[in-house]
């Protein structure tokens, strides 16, 4: 039973069409404080069970809000159901106690729960039990027993009314029955009234309450104090009918006695459960046999429904009538309820303040959260500004006194700062001219050089171990030693004084000794150049050269460079720098040019190439590296080689040197000034006539200019300079020629290739270094899945033949050093498993260049390449080559980027969706793709030249030589140009090759000429004969074709060509070459001078004879030179003027000028031209006199003694000089660095 | 509104709190502490310089008042250094140095004027050059030793024997041949001298006669 209750409560009553909601004060005397109805959805409660909780909490909340019902936390329900079983019943006292007493409430509880089924006809065992006392009563046996009034409350019913409070966040603090309710409200109880007890024998008032059946956490009993009722008239039976829209609730009510209480459902018709009342009337009457009066009240909403009233009198036949008062309200259940002692409730249902607790606490607990971080916030600020405050005066006042103790002696430092500079200016000046000399005894030579001492002391030397028969027969003099050139009796008076010259005192031993030769010697002057880098440190010792890499070769290259110490400190730490791999700054890179351009012209090379010793490789062969590289990776090579700027000085300086290079360069320059300084940039346009016309002087006059360009600026040009293959090749053909800068080049070279810098063997091309299964992979007994590659360190998938990673089985590429992810296609980093950036780690460089060059050249933009979104796996490392990876590359980029019209795959060009005709979109061009004709973009012929980006090509094609005033432009096939870059040469030849066609007319192959049997062209009206190949007349007599004015027309385009070719075409002998494989219908076609450089080539080989030599041709007798191929006038070549100069002393005494001679018809066979005797002489002048018209060609009188021949064995010999003797020369002289000042010794250093 | 205010007026309070706190912390502490630990640094930086400073300074303290005498007497060596150059040599100097090699080499010599070349600058400002003169010779094999030992012994000019060419024959024992003479030369701020050349008889009253 509930506790005494208190303070304000809701009291709700739930019916199928509404809830009536109460606000009441509890206690003794309730108070209404407010109420309401609210209408519910139809459905939502039937016959007091809750069956839309949502719908009716909804409700509820609703009401709650309302002011009167605010901050109400209590709620009582009255619960109106006929599921609600009720029943009085009588309990024998079961331990022969006399009393009613004796029964006692725990007994009670007990026998009403074991015996429910006796009780209740249904089953009730989810149903909770609740009685209240009626009264001592005796059972059939006469044994005392006790009445009590039992309810069967469903579990499941009441369980809905808890779960709403709970939703509501409320208290139930009692389910109260509705039957129970109209007690307290009518004041009537189901007790027997008092004085009844005190008549038939004295028993208390109070009566203990049975526990809840079922409800085991219950906590004690529960107590109902029986309330004494009206003052009744005790024969009157008082029937009170409650009508409500769910149900009637009548109750008999005697002397303050409920006697009988029912509950009937309402019909749909008004009155029946009148019907149902009157069966439950005669009932009464007929088990209480009572015959006294009965009246009939009607409460609650029917209290007023006078036809209500009327129905009741005429069905019930009983008086009735209305009341008014708490009765007669619409809220008497719920007055009645608020002062109930029963609780038909489950208290462990209930819940209340759960939700409510969590959320009250969480919100109190974010207000504490928050005062404290406030309250922290001030604290902490104020706290720290103060213990700031006193950390920052004490540092101040550290400060201060720190500055007082250091004011007199503030200029100390200072002052020995001053000193020291001043003094290390003096000591390096002293140096820079005299030289140091380390503790190790290594002289560093300084600028100032006197060999004189050496020489004359050589000299006196060589005299005493010369042998009698030999002789100096040459003496060149350099800074660093002599060269001389050296003539013995015979080849073992050569190999005595090779081994004397090894230890001579003052000289070291030669660095070079050259072959022996007969009658003549190689120059002294001629070997002097390869004393520079050689010169010994050492002056004791006869070692060989300094090894590459050496800090010795470094200082050797340094002496005499005129550069200060920590100049060269400073270029050596750049060399470090280079040589570590790591990137140069501009100004890092322009600094090395200014201090190497600061030495001495003799001294710039050396120190270069010392500096490039640890960039070089000597381990492979720069033609074989070249043979087996791919073009990608020879660019990158070599674009890495520039990044060194010893390496790019010494390719600048070769690059001046050769008039072919510098040319080719000035012509890229020409397309590409946006890359030059615009100085360099106007003096080219204002030389390029004369350039273009092969001016020598030209070209010394433009070296100037790049000589003062910024090493970045030339790096750049030469990087793009070098994305023409054409190009990269010449540029690498240069550099064969100097064997030091090759092999720098090889160490790049092995470098991209990814070689063993030792030496090993090189992959062709195409021999990728893919996993044989059969050779060389050895079993992984850890993971039968994988072999094990040991020349590469690699695991190999069995299955794929790919590499892989061992672990995470991603697959793996050797030429990059990279991982794939399978899954996300992402490269990563082999160590650390993370993606890459592709567009920048210089692992991918090599793929990079080309990607992005091609999208470039495309006219897009490889920055907008996300490369995040190519495929790397769509990449066979396996068996894809370099060049495949790149071509899948390019193409995915340009997939990922493209979004124009399709492209025509021969030209490059877009193909127009609407027209069809080819589109370039850089220069806005239209072609027509049947006849490569320009055309607009209707299709209409358009003149070329009125498009800007062409109108350049004419001045172009007016510096090469050709008549652009005769060029139809309209008629130029467009479909074979390089579009990539408009202007290439390779598109000028190709138009300049179209303009000579059209200007000869027509096309086609030779004809055979009937009558003649030679072959003859009709255009050009040449005959060729069909045998030999040569030009000749219609008569078949070969004929000069630089005189022919057929051919001559063809001749200045074709000498034009050649020209840039590197070949001098006055140079070529027109009469000898074959000109059946040649395309007339264009002569001066691009084919046609290749094929004219092949027979060049093809005629310069020879076979027989080492390039740079004379050979007589076995078929015309002329004289060739094997380098060139080209006949050699032996007027003017100086490897003849020997014979020449001997033939004219005697040509000279019979009258003839050696001038005269025509050399061209001389017939060379059978003469030793290296070595002329005298039948030699004599067939020469023989040949001289005939072809002069001298009778016969007979030698008047006695031929003249030829002067004997030298048969002295020479040999040409370098030696440096010694460094030592120099010191004593400079000493003598009064300049010693022994007389340079000591430095101050600090007073720490002593 | 009202009713949410009403409903979480709690949450409302306890969010203004932590934003004041935020506040306190974000505008007063953080500024100030950045502040202090510029300050601190700025400060704590100063000291360490002065205190690295004294510690600097006391370590030249035996050498004060010798740095300067010291660099006078450093200037003095310089000049004597200096001094066994030669200065600028113009044509009529040249003449003379050829005279002069003349009388050292006992041989006549033929030569074209020299032109200077750089060689080095000093850190002083001080600029080495070489005057570059080629000599032609003709002399005995024994005079050809002779010019290049005299050439090593002259204390008078420092010149080094940069090239040389040299055809000998055995017949008439003439070594005959070009010497590429290098003259060092110092300017280091010196006045350019005049020669003093011993002027002949002047004086004519028809200079073609």
């Amino acid at each position: 039973m509930n506790s005494k209750l208190t303070g304000k409560a809701l009291i709700v009553q739930l019916g199928s069409r509404g809830m009536r909601v109460a606000c009441m004060s509890l206690g003794k005397s309730p108070k209404l404080r407010g109420s309401a109805y609210v209408p519910l959805p139809e459905g939502s409660v039937e016959d007091g069970s809750i069956l839309q909780p949502e719908a009716v909490e909804q409700e509820l909340k609703a009401v709650m809000d309302r002011p009167e019902f605010r901050h109400v936390k209590k709620v009582i329900f009255t619960l109106c159901s006929t599921q609600v079983l009720s029943e009085a019943v009588t309990v024998r006292s079961m331990n022969g106690r006399r009393s009613a007493s004796a029964v006692d409430d725990k007994m009670m509880e007990k026998t009403l729960d074991t015996n429910r089924d006796v009780y209740f006809p249904v089953d009730t065992r989810n149903c909770r039990l609740v009685w209240t006392g009626i009264g001592p009563a005796e059972s059939e046996d006469g044994s005392p027993a006790r009445s009590v009034q039992l309810w069967a409350v469903p579990n499941t019913l009441i369980a809905g009314y808890y779960s709403l409070a709970n939703a509501c966040g409320l208290t139930v603090v009692a389910v109260d029955y509705c039957g129970n309710s109209f007690a307290g409200a009518a004041g009537a109880s189901f007790a027997v009234p008092t004085h009844h007890h005190k008549k038939k024998e004295k028993k208390p008032r109070v009566r203990k309450s049975a526990k809840a059946a079922g409800d085991e956490s219950a906590d004690g009993p529960t107590a109902v104090l029986t309330e004494d009722v009206d003052e009744h008239d005790e024969s009157e039976t008082v029937l009170y009918l409650l009508p409500d829209t769910d149900f009637l609730l009548m109750t008999f009510v005697r002397d303050g006695q409920i006697l009988r209480q029912r509950i009937l459902a309402r019909g749909a018709q008004s009155g029946d459960e009148l019907e149902d009342a009157r069966m439950v009337l005669e009932l009464y009457k007929t088990e209480r046999l009572d015959s006294g009066h009965i009246r009939a009240v009607v409460c609650g909403a029917g209290a007023q429904d006078r036809s209500y009233i009327r129905s009741v009198e005429d069905i019930l036949y009983l008086p009735a009538e209305g009341t008014d008062g708490v009765l007669g309200s619409d809220f008497c259940l719920c007055a009645g309820a608020a002062a109930t002692r029963l609780d038909f409730g489950g208290r462990t249902l209930n819940f209340p303040g759960k939700q409510s607790f969590v959320r009250q606490f969480w919100q109190y607990g974010f207000i504490a959260v928050g005062a404290a971080a406030l309250v922290g916030a001030i604290v902490m600020y104020y706290g720290a500004s103060t213990s700031w405050g006193f950390t920052l005066d004490g540092l101040e006042d550290t400060q201060q006194r720190l500055s007082l103790e250091l004011a007199p002696i503030s200029g100390y430092a200072q002052n020995w700062d001053d000193y020291e500079v001043y003094y290390n200016r003096y000591a390096s000046d002293w140096q820079t001219l005299l030289g140091t000399v380390a503790e190790d005894g290594t002289i560093e030579p300084g600028i100032l050089r006197t060999y004189n001492d050496n020489l004359f002391l050589i000299l006196e030397e060589l005299e005493g171990m010369l042998p009698t028969g030999a002789s100096i027969t040459e003496i060149g003099i350099a800074p660093q030693g002599v060269g001389l050139q050296i003539a013995c009796e015979d080849k073992l008076q050569a190999a005595y004084l090779i081994l004397a010259l090894r230890s001579l005192q003052y000289g070291e031993e030669p660095v070079y000794i050259s072959n022996l030769t007969v009658g003549q010697g190689e120059p002294a002057s001629g070997v002097l150049s390869l004393l520079v880098p050689s010169v010994a440190a050492d002056s004791g010792e006869t070692e060989a050269p300094p090894t590459e890499g050496s800090s010795q070769s470094r200082s050797s290259a340094f002496a005499g460079s005129g550069l200060t110490n920590a100049e060269q400190d400073e270029l050596v730490a750049i060399a470090d720098k280079v040589s570590a791999g790591k990137t140069l700054t501009d100004d890092e890179l322009n600094r090395t040019k200014t201090l190497i351009r600061k030495a001495p012209d003799e001294k710039r090379r050396p120190i270069a190439l010392a500096l490039c010793d640890e960039t070089s490789n000597d381990k492979y062969s720069l033609s074989t590296l070249l043979g087996s590289a791919s073009i990608t990776q020879r660019r990158a090579a070599f674009s890495e080689m520039m990044g060194n700027p010893f390496a790019l000085y010494l390719f600048a300086e070769l690059a001046m040197d050769d008039p072919d290079m510098l040319g080719t360069i000035m012509g890229f320059c020409f397309v590409h000034q946006d890359l030059l300084p615009e100085g360099v940039t106007e003096k080219i346009m204002s030389l390029m006539p004369q350039l273009v016309a092969g001016n020598a002087n030209a070209l010394n006059e433009l070296i100037p200019e790049f000589e003062n360009m910024d090493t970045k600026d030339m790096r750049i040009l030469l990087n793009e300079f070098i994305r023409d293959d054409d190009n990269l090749a010449d540029c690498e053909g240069l550099v064969s020629r100097d064997a030091e800068l090759s092999k720098v080049y090889v160490f790049y070279l092995v470098s991209e290739m990814r070689l063993d810098p030792n030496g090993g063997s090189v992959p062709g091309a195409s021999a990728e270094p893919t996993p044989d299964p059969d050779e060389g992979l050895r079993e992984v007994p850890s993971d039968s899945s994988l072999l094990y590659d040991p020349e590469n360190d690699k695991y190999v998938d069995k299955e794929s033949g790919e590499y892989v990673d061992r672990d995470s089985k991603d697959l793996f590429d050797l030429r990059t050093g990279l991982l794939i992810d399978r899954k996300t296609k992402r490269l990563l980093d082999p160590e650390t498993k993370e993606p890459i950036d592709p567009k920048n780690d210089p692992r991918m460089a090599a793929y990079t260049w080309d990607v992005k060059s091609y999208i470039d050249g495309q006219g897009l933009n490889s920055f907008d390449i996300d490369w995040d979104k190519l495929d790397w796996t769509a990449i066979n490392w396996r068996t894809m080559s370099q060049e495949d990876i790149i071509d899948e590359l390019k193409r995915q980029s340009r997939d990922q980027l493209w979004t124009g019209p399709e492209i025509d795959p021969k030209t490059g060009l877009e193909i127009d969706p609407d027209t069809g005709l080819l589109h370039d979109p850089k220069t806005g061009a239209y072609i027509n793709p049947d006849t490569g004709r320009m055309v607009d973009k209707d299709g209409n012929p358009v003149d070329p030249l009125t498009i800007p980006a062409f109108a350049q090509l004419a001045p172009l094609m007016s510096a090469a030589g050709v008549d652009t005033g005769s060029i139809d432009w309209s008629g130029i096939d467009w479909r074979e140009m390089d579009w990539s870059n408009l202007v290439s040469l390779g598109n000028l030849r190709k138009i300049a090759a179209q303009v000579v066609s059209q200007q000869t007319g027509g096309s086609g192959g030779l004809e055979l000429d009937p009558q003649t049997g030679l072959l003859h062209d009709s255009r050009t009206g040449l005959y060729i004969d069909p045998d030999t190949g040569r030009l000749v007349d219609r008569n078949g007599n070969p004929i000069d074709p630089q005189n022919d004015p057929a051919f001559s027309q063809f001749l200045p385009m074709l000498e034009q060509f050649l020209g840039l070719a590197g070949v001098d075409a006055g140079d070529i002998d027109w009469s000898r070459i074959d000109w059946r494989n040649m395309d007339w219908s264009n002569p001066a076609s691009n084919a046609n001078i290749q094929e004219l450089l092949r027979q060049i080539a093809e005629h310069s080989a020879g076979g027989l004879v080492q390039s740079g030599d004379i050979y007589v041709d076995r078929n015309t007798g002329h004289l060739m030179d094997s380098r060139t191929g080209l006949v050699v006038n032996p007027a003017t070549d100086a490897r003849l003027s020997t014979l020449v100069n001997t033939l004219g002393q005697v040509l000279a005494q019979v009258g003839v000028n050696i001038n005269a001679v025509n050399w061209n018809n001389i017939d060379w066979r059978g003469i030793n031209i290296s070595n002329p005797g005298r039948e030699d002489l004599l067939n020469l002048v023989q040949q001289i006199m005939a072809q002069q018209g001298m009778t016969g060609g007979e030698f008047p009188g006695e031929f003249p003694e030829i002067p004997e021949q030298d048969t002295r064995t020479y040999f040409t010999v370098a030696i440096p000089y010694k460094e030592a003797l120099l010191k004593a020369e400079l000493e003598r002289k009064g300049l010693s660095e022994e007389d340079m000042r000591e430095k101050l010794i600090l007073e720490g250093e002593q | 509104m009202k009713k949410f205010f009403s409903k979480y007026w709690m949450v409302i309070l306890a969010v203004f709190l932590l934003a004041a706190a935020a506040v306190m912390v974000l505008k007063y502490y953080k500024p100030a502490r950045v502040e202090y630990e510029m300050k601190k640094a700025l400060l704590n930086s100063q000291i360490a310089s002065l205190q690295g400073q004294i510690v600097e300074n006391k370590k030249y303290e035996s050498v004060q008042g010798r740095t300067e005498s010291e660099q006078e007497a450093l200037k003095e060596s310089r000049l004597d250094l200096y001094s066994h150059f030669g200065g600028e040599m113009k044509q009529e100097d040249q003449i003379l140095y050829v005279l002069y090699l003349e009388e050292l080499l006992g041989n006549e010599i033929y030569f074209s004027f020299g032109s200077e070349v750089n060689l080095a600058m000093l850190n002083d400002g001080s600029e080495l050059k070489a005057l570059v003169i080629t000599v032609n010779y003709q002399t005995t094999y024994q005079g050809f030793k002779d010019m290049i030992k005299n050439l090593a012994t002259d204390e008078t000019y420092l010149t080094s024997v940069q090239n040389c060419t040299l055809s000998y024959d055995a017949e008439s024992d003439t070594a005959s041949g070009s010497l590429t003479l290098l003259h060092y030369i110092l300017y280091y701020g010196q006045e350019y001298e005049t020669p003093d050349i011993e002027a002949p008889e002047v004086g004519k009253t028809n200079i073609f006669d």
